[in-house]
């Protein structure tokens, strides 16, 4: 029951009205240029994958998922690449690398998931609109500490997202048993982590202002 | 009086547990004429037989009953232990099956033990009627015929060929061959087919011990197996093979140039007197009188003018020969489903650049119509995206065949491979129902067909139209849950292997089987695969069932090793079990000729003497060679003259009014 409510709301969100054909003939080239790229840039060969569905067997959030993580490499492979870089799946992938584990055919799946939020990002074109954010003020919690910090990442998250009491409900629970210690430990190299996040972030940065492509799929 | 002798098997506990032995041996002894019983934990072994062996000598029995299994299992072991070790005719021997029918349906003495005296009582009854029977050997025509051409057919000839006996190769096309040299390259290692079919080609009209006949037919198969009078029609050819050089010349001249060539399947053309390609084996001209316009219309005569051998015929007439052979390959092979007249939606043949996987073949073909280049057939241009649709015709009940036809799975990755490594910057998409790529670097070539970017689409295309000069494939990706169409600027169809045109009057004409879809029918699926239910008829190649080069090449193989067996022997063991005519009683009717399913029974003229007058007959007779001993003649007798030995009516009707009035 509920996979077919996903797959109903998949079809609804992949064209705007229920089993619209697509013509594989008529998808612009920019699609397959981008796909090209961002694959590389994960590391991923598509043509690998074979569609066994083992991946989204194994899924942990396949449940909370519009598509499944077989489907966003399906999509690429048909050159479909804006279906698959404006799916919400990515943003939900943990990164656990259960389908990576499991894959024959060694597809680097949670690469590709982190490859396709990247260009979401560039874009501006997030499917789950609070993951670009989260990730930045992450990058930034653990870049200040070098560690992450939960409660200034939750408070920070909350704040800014405007979903003031997410999570709030656990607070009390985790303060108990100490969770949330605010005993603001830092490591000895924080500031080396620090320094490594900066140049990475950084360098993707500069990779973002040279992207003339990427611009062109913003401004589109 | 006979000494009838019953051996009661326990078979370990597979008898024992259902059925009471003792119980059975002990009412065994009260049956009539039985003067000796012994049981055995497992008759089969080598010390039941020695002690079925010396009881038999010791008490100087001459009818035997051996209760144990199914006589398929050991009848035939221990009537060659009755032929070996003891003075008793192998033929008075019955098998009462107590264990395939008995012990193993039943599940308590109760009922296995009361039905298992029951069958040895109706053995015994039976045994005390048969008379002995003797084998005789008849002998073999050391030569064998191998009926189609193409790679199982030379295959096959070529191994009995080479094991020494003369072998004739009777082809209905003008070349042998069959497709193989149509095809380009052979999956999965890509070797050229035209350079590892033609050698064999030339090999096999170079050897020997080998004859060719092309356009020839199998006409009439009378006799049996060792012997086969078999009628062959070679058609007139117009062209005298001896005199003619194969210079071409006349084909140059020959002004008929529009018929569509059948070797390069309708993409190109060829003469009325023609060569249908250079590598062809007889390398000799033919005349095709449905075009020539001298053998039609009566004016031409052009090629009689330029041939300098005089090897022109226009008077050439059908030669119809009758040889005997000891044994027959059929390798008759396949064509392709006609899949125009089937798939309306596929356009049905409207669109010339939706073509057949043949077709395609003959397009990369670096001696085909555009020399290896990929140029669609409607205005010579480059296709840039190419569908390739699988399964058309094959798994499809409802239009075509339900079948697999096995090879396709394969050469459709291959025609990917191809085309994107001809059009480097085209597009190939592959509809497709599954991926069956069972066999050897089979899997590891499509993949690699995924890697050159081939693009598979898990469905089966809906429709096929014509759009701004398009054809647009639609069909539903059912991977992604989505309805895809492709503007394709050329398609090529898969289409299903089925049985050659011919294929039924040849099964006929040979005697031999066909399954639903019309191929020709093993003896036995596993353990008889390129035997059929005829004795001395074999089967290679795709005329069993679809297979791709590889297996058909080695069930060629298979079928000439069974050939060779049997020519190398020189004779063959007849079957005594079979029907015998009583003439005094046959009223020559012929019922029992209409009803053989072996042609074994024929109506003849008899003289008899009766009441001291001679008075000429008509009655049956039975070819010893042929007969089965299925029985179906006894059945349909109405005198009662036909009986069949071993299984004569008298011992059947004792069994019966045993089993009735015990």
């Amino acid at each position: 029951m509920s996979s077919l409510f996903l797959q109903c709301r998949y079809r609804v969100w992949r064209t705007g009205d229920a089993m619209r054909p697509i013509n594989l003939s008529e998808e612009p080239a920019t699609q397959a240029q981008a796909a090209k790229r961002v694959c590389a840039e994960a590391g991923v060969n598509p043509a690998d994958c074979y569609q066994c569905g083992k991946c989204a067997a194994g899924c942990p959030v396949s449940e909370s998922a519009d598509i499944s993580c077989r489907q966003v490499i399906r999509l690429i492979q048909l050159g479909e690449f804006d279906a698959a870089v404006t799916s919400r799946m990515p943003w939900l992938c943990v990164a656990c690398g259960t389908c990576l584990a499991r894959c024959p055919q060694s597809v680097d799946l949670p690469a590709l998931n982190a490859a396709l939020c990247r260009e979401a990002a560039r874009r501006g074109c997030a499917a789950v609109k609070e993951g670009p954010l989260f990730t930045d003020i992450f990058l930034d919690n653990v870049q200040k500490r070098g560690v992450m910090d939960e409660t200034m990442l939750a408070a920070r998250f909350n704040l800014s997202s405007g979903h003031l009491f997410q999570d709030a409900g656990g607070a009390p629970t985790m303060m108990a048993r100490g969770l949330l210690s605010g005993d603001g430990y830092r490591p000895s190299d924080a500031a080396e982590v620090g320094a490594m996040i900066e140049r990475l972030r950084a360098q993707a940065r500069a990779a973002g202002a040279s992207d003339d492509e990427t611009k062109e799929a913003q401004r589109l | 009086m006979s000494r009838i002798g019953v051996f009661v098997c326990r078979c370990g506990t597979n008898i024992a547990g259902t059925v009471d032995v003792d119980a059975v041996a002990q009412a065994a002894s009260l049956m009539p004429n039985v003067v000796y019983v012994d049981t055995n934990k497992y008759t089969c072994s080598d010390p039941g037989q020695a002690s079925i062996a010396e009881a038999i000598n010791e008490n100087n029995l001459d009818h035997v009953v051996i209760a144990s299994c199914s006589p398929r299992m050991h009848e035939a072991l221990f009537r060659k232990l009755l032929a070996e070790k003891t003075n008793v005719n192998p033929y008075q021997l019955e098998i009462a099956n107590i264990r395939e029918q008995c012990s193993w349906v039943h599940k308590d003495k109760a009922i296995g033990t009361p039905k298992a005296i029951e069958l040895v009582a109706m053995a015994v009854a039976k045994v005390d009627s048969n008379v002995d029977l003797h084998t005789t050997q008849i002998p073999v025509t050391r030569r064998a015929l191998v009926i189609g051409a193409g790679i199982a057919g030379i295959q096959a000839a070529l191994d009995i060929a080479d094991a020494g006996f003369p072998v004739t190769l009777v082809e209905r096309e003008t070349t042998i061959g069959g497709k193989m040299p149509m095809l380009d390259k052979t999956f999965p290692t890509m070797d050229c087919s035209a350079c590892i079919c033609t050698p064999k080609m030339s090999e096999a009209a170079a050897h020997p011990n080998i004859t060719i006949k092309t356009l020839s037919e199998v006409e009439k198969v009378e006799g049996y197996v060792g012997n086969f009078d078999v009628t062959i029609r070679e058609k007139a050819k117009y062209v005298d093979y001896d005199k003619c050089t194969g210079c071409g010349q006349c084909e140059e001249k020959c002004p008929q140039r529009k018929i569509p060539s059948e070797f390069n399947q309708g993409l190109s053309f060829r003469t009325a007197v023609y060569k249908p390609f250079p590598q062809a084996v007889p390398s000799k001209s033919t005349i095709d009188p449905a075009h020539c316009r001298m053998l039609t219309k009566g004016t031409c005569g052009v090629c009689s003018k330029v041939c300098q051998a005089g090897a022109i015929n226009y008077d050439d007439v059908d030669r119809v020969t009758t040889e005997r052979y000891g044994a027959i390959v059929v390798a008759t092979g396949y064509e392709l489903i006609n899949w125009a007249n089937i798939y309306p939606e596929y356009g049905g043949g409207r669109y010339p650049d939706v073509i057949s996987g043949l077709q395609f073949e003959r397009l990369v073909n670096a001696s085909g119509p555009t020399e290896g280049h990929v140029l669609r057939p409607s205005d010579r241009k480059e296709p840039k995206t190419v569908v390739i649709i699988k399964c058309v015709g094959s798994r499809d009940p409802h239009k075509g065949v339900s079948y697999c036809s096995r090879a396709c799975c394969m050469y459709a990755a291959k025609h990917a491979h191809q085309y994107l490594d001809k059009v480097p910057d085209g597009r190939c998409y592959v509809f497709y129902m599954d991926v069956r790529c069972a066999g050897k670097g089979y899997d590891e070539f499509y993949m690699r067909t995924l890697q050159d970017g081939a693009i598979y689409l898990h469905g089966r295309v809906s429709r096929i139209y014509e759009r701004d000069g398009k054809l647009v494939c639609v069909g539903e990706d059912t991977l992604s849950d989505q309805v895809v169409s492709v503007n394709a600027d050329m398609v090529v169809l898969e289409t299903a292997m089925v049985p050659p045109e011919g294929a039924g009057t040849l099964a006929t004409t040979v005697n031999i089987q066909r399954g639903p879809e019309g191929w020709f029918t093993e003896a036995h699926p596993k353990l008889r695969p390129v035997e059929t239910n005829t004795a001395g008829v074999y089967l290679a190649g795709t005329a069993q069932g679809p297979k791709d080069i590889p297996d058909t090449v080695a069930q060629a193989g298979a079928a000439a090793s069974k050939a060779i067996g049997l020519l190398c022997r020189g004779y063959i063991q007849s079957n005594p079990m079979i029907t015998h005519i009583d003439t005094a009683k046959c009223s020559g009717c012929g019922a029992c000729v209409d009803i053989c399913p072996y042609g074994a029974l024929s109506l003849v003229e008899m003289t008899a003497r009766e009441n001291s007058r001679k008075v000429t007959r008509v009655v049956a007779e039975v070819n010893a060679g042929l007969c089965q001993g299925c029985g179906a003649c006894t059945v349909a007798c109405r005198p009662g003259a036909a009986d069949l030995l071993g299984f004569g009516d008298e011992g059947i009707m004792q069994e019966v009014e045993t089993y009735a009035y015990r």
